[in-house]
């Protein structure tokens, strides 16, 4: 655990100083945000997605001040949740190539409305990849609305997996769970510090 | 006694490379079957069929896409467009979830429970037939040798195709795909590698099923 929990932060660190990808950044220094209602939800019908949503909930449940609404409350308020929802880029493999143009504001503009929240935070996971059979990456990218407007954005992914040896297993649904959990603490706590909202 | 233990020790890095090699080639599924009958005495009869996508997952979407380009164009089979898919389905794609095939020989890869889910999908879309396609690991190998270093992108692609009104599963995908690494020679990108390697998963499939059904469009 302790080792999936430090490969995770490593591939997150390392893709962060490499520029690569931001966890999450507001869209302008403008933006205030308070710690007010929010919503977590997949923007995408698959497991993954909605094990990162719930996950996410969780996490920024724990370690922000924003008022998060149970994710099973979400569930219910939604007919046909988890919906495909058009996300924000042009293709999705390895890299997300973003686009954040094509996300379908009406669809999440009717979603948020529908909660009733301040902040709607939307996670897509479009593609998982596997580095040499070994190392499994989940790949995610977010946006985070305020009635219906977005104030911040991110792309990050969920590895499993230490290593490419070819003596190692590869990571089995377990190690990934786990990973989407320690993913989501860590980016939870960086949309924390990025807001203003950590918990102290 | 030393080098003999060096050489055995590099001799059985060399095999596992060569094996794992092999492996990666081939495919994660033993002999490729992009599409086969589960009984070669079945005959298809040419009338309508709709590619399902069986997960929201760019891959998957793709393949179907792609799937159901190819039969329109080279297929006598009246086939649905994915546009007209989700228009009959309203929510769609939806997960239908793969599980492990009591019959490894004849896979059906619909997990326990969701074959229900197919037939109420067939029962909205109203076709003969229903091709129901999954994909898997897309991966990227990197080799290193002497002469520098090649990557290779592949992808697990599965598959059933289920016949109406009997409502039973009459053949099967399973297959890898491959594609090297060609974006830093000829200036395409990733994605367009990528995309060149759905197609061509997509071809292979569409080439064996039209194969299978006796249903190739004259002059195709």
């Amino acid at each position: 655990m302790r080792h999936t929990r430090t490969g995770v932060l490593l591939v997150i660190l390392s893709s962060v100083i490499a520029g690569c990808i931001s966890t999450f950044n507001p869209v302008s220094s403008d933006v205030k945000f308070k710690p007010k209602s929010m919503a977590v939800i997949a923007g995408l019908d698959n497991e993954p997605n909605v094990l990162l949503a719930q996950a996410m909930s969780e996490s920024l449940k724990k370690n922000t001040r924003f008022q998060v609404m149970p994710y099973k409350q979400v569930k219910q308020s939604l007919a046909n949740y988890p919906t495909n929802i058009q996300g924000p880029w042009k293709s999705a493999y390895f890299e997300i190539e973003v686009d954040y143009t094509k996300t379908d504001m009406k669809k999440v503009r009717a979603i948020q409305q529908q909660l009733g929240v301040d902040y709607l935070y939307v996670l897509w996971t479009p593609s998982e990849t596997v580095y040499n059979r070994k190392i499994h990456s989940l790949n995610v990218i977010g946006q985070m609305f305020e009635n219906g407007k977005e104030v911040g954005n991110g792309r990050f992914n969920s590895v499993a997996g230490r290593t490419d040896c070819c003596l190692v297993p590869a990571p089995d649904s377990k190690e990934k769970k786990d990973a989407i959990k320690d993913t989501a603490d860590y980016v939870a706590k960086e949309i924390g510090e990025k807001t203003g909202t950590l918990k102290q | 006694m030393i080098r003999t233990a060096l050489f055995s020790a590099g001799f059985a890095k060399l095999i596992l490379a060569a094996a794992v090699l092999t492996a990666v080639l081939s495919g994660c599924c033993g002999t490729p079957h992009p599409f086969d009958l589960f009984d070669e005495k079945t005959t298809l009869r040419s009338g309508s069929i709709a590619v399902i996508s069986a997960d929201a997952s760019e891959t998957t979407v793709r393949v179907a896409d792609n799937l159901t380009r190819e039969l329109k164009e080279r297929s006598t089979f009246k086939v649905l467009s994915q546009e007209e898919v989700a228009r009959r389905l309203g929510k769609y794609p939806v997960t239908i979830k793969r599980g492990q095939p009591e019959n490894p020989d004849k896979p059906v890869w619909l997990a326990k429970g969701e074959k229900a889910k197919v037939d109420a999908m067939q029962a909205q879309l109203k076709t003969d037939y229903v091709f129901v396609v999954w994909t898997d690991n897309m991966g990227r190998i990197t080799r290193t040798g002497q002469g520098g270093s090649s990557v290779t992108y592949s992808i697990d692609v599965y598959g059933n195709v289920v016949e109406y009104p009997k409502s039973r599963a009459i053949g099967f995908t399973s297959f890898a795909r491959n594609e090297g690494k060609s974006c830093c020679l000829s200036g395409k990108s990733e994605g367009d590698d990528i995309n060149e390697m759905l197609k061509g998963a997509a071809r292979s499939m569409a080439d064996d099923f039209i194969a299978a059904a006796k249903a190739e469009k004259p002059g195709k």
